[in-house]
């Protein structure tokens, strides 16, 4: 029986650790003994075996016990032992040496699937358990005298009859004779190690699978040793998060610290006595980008506590939420934004509910008000109404119908916190369907100062129409009280005039008249130009040809050259014509009289002709006469207020003015073609106020 | 143009006119031109409507024809119409009245359009002329 001892405490420490077993103690220190023998012993000369040392020192006794002990070693520890022997070397023979097994223990019969002692153990059986290589070292042995001892160790596979496999360890030494150097004997162990195989396989294959996960993990992970300030493992999500940082290419040598941003380090102080005290966490920070941005990522720590209790190990499992942070960011800009418009444009926004309870009131309440926010939240509305308001604000919300979209609007007074009253209109929704607002939305817009203004304007107006209606009465008074007197001393003219003995104050009495005469026109005139002037256009229906007639049936008392003139018209007016006829009067009085006063003594048939064609756009009018024409260098100065042509004393110098404005009132257009002493034609075209005519 | 002394244009008419000397010329054109038979003048609106009252009934004593002046103080020409048509709505159409006035005022105007029995619209002041032409409408 013979067995390496150095394999097999080799064997046993590689099996045991230093746990091994208290009833294999005694037997361990034996076999370091003998070992330190042995390697001795075996650089002077081959030592065989074991039990050949042990049985020149021990009794029988003893090697029956070491022999019970060994094969219960092997049995615990699966390994066998085996020994084969080299016959001495042949020269001159060339054939395969005739080697031959000398020991199996039972061991090796048991890996090999065999009854112990059932088979006889021969080269056939032995040589392909054998290294290659040292199957070269046996067999070429006497072409290499110098091989010392060789010791080797492999691992391989042994198929089994009934399909099964077993991997085992072959370990085993050459020993060589010192004098030739051919080998001599190979003893050596074999050792199932099939079970420690499949879990060390199951192990790498579980760590494997648990790195390759961690790895392609979308989040980043790392794992990081607290004792001795390193990193264990960081996925490839991690190493991207650090991307364009300092810390780029540089996380498996940073402290946990240095990870995080200076501006979130305080937190992270709070954050590692959470987790010393074994208690996971969250924990949302930056870190700083080599621009000078920030990546923000949102993180859960697990601590591992030590048998000491002491914090060990953090795993850390992050998200970058950066766009997220800066998406939330956006909303927040975009709502500030919106907030500063709504200041901006000065609209108050308010929600309340159906009974005006206030459940929103924006910030710029204050510049309305003068309140804040949180004084007026929860009153109800009208509280800060004007009293004359309240009835007509809660009316107003009778009529806001949910869901209805259209506006409802409102004007009324609010009181300002300094007791002001603060004029505003407001536009309301009623959304207590929605469950955004679940009330009624109104926006509230100071119009104070158009109130203001609106008052200011409508008392002005107000002030011209009693300033008007002044005047038109003192139209009124005048066109009677003035004019009342000079006709009634006309009238007393004319009854002196038909007296007979009237005839020797018949030039005096002429004199009187025509200043009457000229007084009177030129009241009519003033009267006139206010019309054109100060009063407001009233268009109405009328009949053009009806007022020519009137024109002229009163034109036919003034006559004062005594002069008959021919007059002649041509109407045409099918349509309605709507104008303001006091404007019409007077263009037509002035022309005609014109055309009468100024008519040529030498023409044949001194004329007038008023020539009118109306249509539903606009009416011209033509007033032509043969009379004594007007020079050209004056056609443009006739319609000057008190512009004068000729020396007549009768004019007032305001005829043709007054004309002017009349056309000008009633947006119409006049010309004038004239030459001395073959006559005038005034052209005038005014529009149909149809369309104006309320 | 003088009128036939024996013959007049109107057997009885009536005058209201508030102011002396458009009387005084009033009843000295009228002779002029033997305008009428009977004048009467009358300086108020009132006066007016108190002898129109009493002559009720006698529809002899009615006047063919009255001049009437629209600006009065009291009762004004349109007052006197609008009172005399509602108290006296069966002698109304009986007299043809003819206004008389110094107003150039359209809306004057325009009003007396709104009385049927005012025939014409006369400014003032009233000479032969105009008195000839009532005549000529009228008589």
């Amino acid at each position: 029986m013979a067995i390496n001892n150095k394999v097999l405490l080799h064997h046993l420490k590689e099996h045991f650790g230093n746990a091994i077993p208290i009833d294999l103690l005694p037997f361990v220190e034996k076999l370091n003994d003998v070992y330190n023998q042995n390697e001795l012993a075996t650089t002077r000369e081959p030592d065989h075996s074991l039990i050949k040392v042990k049985s020149k020192a021990k009794t029988g006794e003893d090697c029956g016990k070491l022999k019970t002990h060994n094969e219960l070693i092997q049995k615990a520890s699966k390994t066998g032992s085996w020994e084969f022997d080299y016959p001495a070397h042949n020269p001159g023979n060339n054939a395969t040496p005739d080697a031959h097994v000398s020991y199996f223990s039972e061991e090796i019969y048991r890996i090999l699937g065999l009854e112990p002692g059932s088979l006889d153990i021969n080269k056939e059986l032995f040589f392909p358990q054998l290294n290659p290589y040292d199957l070269s070292i046996i067999l070429d042995s006497p072409s290499n005298p110098d091989k010392k001892t060789k010791q080797y160790q492999e691992e391989h596979t042994l198929k089994m009859e009934d399909g099964s496999e077993k991997v085992v360890l072959k370990q085993s030494d050459i020993f060589f004779d010192k004098n030739n150097g051919s080998p001599t004997k190979i003893i050596g162990t074999l050792q199932d190690i099939t079970e420690k195989k499949i879990l060390e396989n199951d192990l790498q294959s579980t760590r494997q699978k648990k790195e390759s996960i961690l790895q392609n993990l979308f989040n980043a992970y790392l794992s990081y040793d607290v004792i001795n300030n390193k990193v264990l493992f960081s996925n490839l999500a991690f190493q991207k998060v650090f991307e364009d940082t300092p810390l780029q290419n540089k996380t498996s040598e940073a402290s946990f610290l240095s990870l995080i941003s200076d501006e979130d380090k305080t937190g992270a102080y709070t954050l590692l006595r959470k987790l010393a005290k074994g208690q996971t966490a969250s924990y949302n920070f930056r870190i700083r980008l080599n621009n000078g941005g920030f990546r923000w990522l949102e993180s859960r720590l697990v601590p591992t506590l030590g048998q000491d209790g002491r914090l060990t190990q953090i795993e850390l499992i992050a998200n970058d939420i950066t766009a997220y942070k800066q998406a939330d960011k956006r909303i927040s800009d975009v709502k500030n934004d919106f907030q500063k418009q709504l200041f901006s444009v000065g609209e108050v926004v308010m929600v309340t509910t159906e009974k005006l309870q206030l459940t929103y009131v924006s910030e710029n309440i204050s510049r309305l008000l003068g309140y804040l926010p949180d004084e007026i939240m929860g009153s109800a509305l009208q509280r800060f109404a004007h009293y004359e308001d309240h009835a007509g604000l809660v009316e107003f919300y009778k009529n806001l119908v949910p869901g209805n979209s259209d506006e409802n609007r409102l004007s009324f007074r609010f009181i300002h916190k300094n007791g002001s009253d603060v004029w505003v209109e407001c536009a309301a929704h009623n959304m207590t369907a929605n469950p955004l607002i679940g009330g009624i939305i109104i926006r509230v817009r100071d119009i104070t100062f158009f109130k203001e203004y609106e008052e200011e304007l409508m008392s002005t107006v107000n002030d011209l129409k009693i300033a008007n209606t002044n005047l038109e009465d003192f139209v009124s008074v005048v066109s009677h009280d003035l004019r009342a007197p000079l006709s009634s001393m006309q009238g007393i003219l004319d009854l002196i005039d038909l007296k007979e003995d009237s005839t020797a104050f018949s030039e005096e009495l002429n004199y009187l008249r025509d200043s009457i005469v000229k007084l009177d026109s030129f009241i009519i005139d003033l009267l006139n130009y206010s019309k054109c002037t100060k009063t407001e256009l009233k268009p109405e229906s009328i009949c053009l040809e009806k007022l020519l007639d009137e024109t002229t049936n009163y034109l036919k008392f003034i006559n004062a050259q005594n002069i008959k003139v021919q007059f002649r018209k041509n109407v045409k007016n099918g349509v309605p014509f709507f104008s303001d006829p006091k404007m019409i009067n007077i263009i037509l009085n002035n022309l005609i009289s014109n055309a009468i006063r100024y008519s040529n003594p030498k023409a044949d048939v001194p004329f007038v002709e008023v020539k009118i064609n109306a249509n539903d756009v606009d009416a011209r009018i033509e007033v032509i006469d043969n009379g004594i024409g007007i020079s050209r260098e004056y056609q443009e100065k006739v319609f000057d207020m008190f512009y004068r042509v000729t020396d007549d004393n009768n004019g007032t110098g305001m005829g043709l003015h007054l004309v002017k404005l009349a056309v000008e009132k009633l947006s119409g257009e006049i010309s004038l073609e004239s030459e001395n002493n073959v006559g005038s034609k005034f052209s005038i075209t005014i529009p149909n106020m149809l369309n104006n005519h309320n | 143009m003088i009128a036939d002394k024996t013959k007049y244009s109107f057997r009885r008419v009536m005058a209201i006119e508030d102011t002396k000397i458009d009387q005084y010329i009033i009843e000295n054109t009228m002779k002029k031109c033997n305008f009428s038979e009977n004048l009467v003048l009358l300086g108020s609106a009132n006066e007016a409507l108190t002898l129109l009252e009493n002559i009720n009934g006698n529809d002899d004593e009615l006047p063919e024809l009255m001049f009437l002046d629209i600006q009065m103080p009291r009762m004004n020409g349109f007052e006197f119409l609008k009172t005399m048509n509602e108290k006296f709505g069966r002698i109304k159409d009986k007299i043809t009245i003819v206004l008389l006035t110094s107003s150039l005022d359209p809306i004057d105007k325009a009003t007396s359009i709104a009385f049927p029995n005012v025939k014409l619209y006369i400014n003032k002041p009233l000479n032969i002329e105009k008195l000839s032409k009532v005549a000529e409408l009228f008589c």
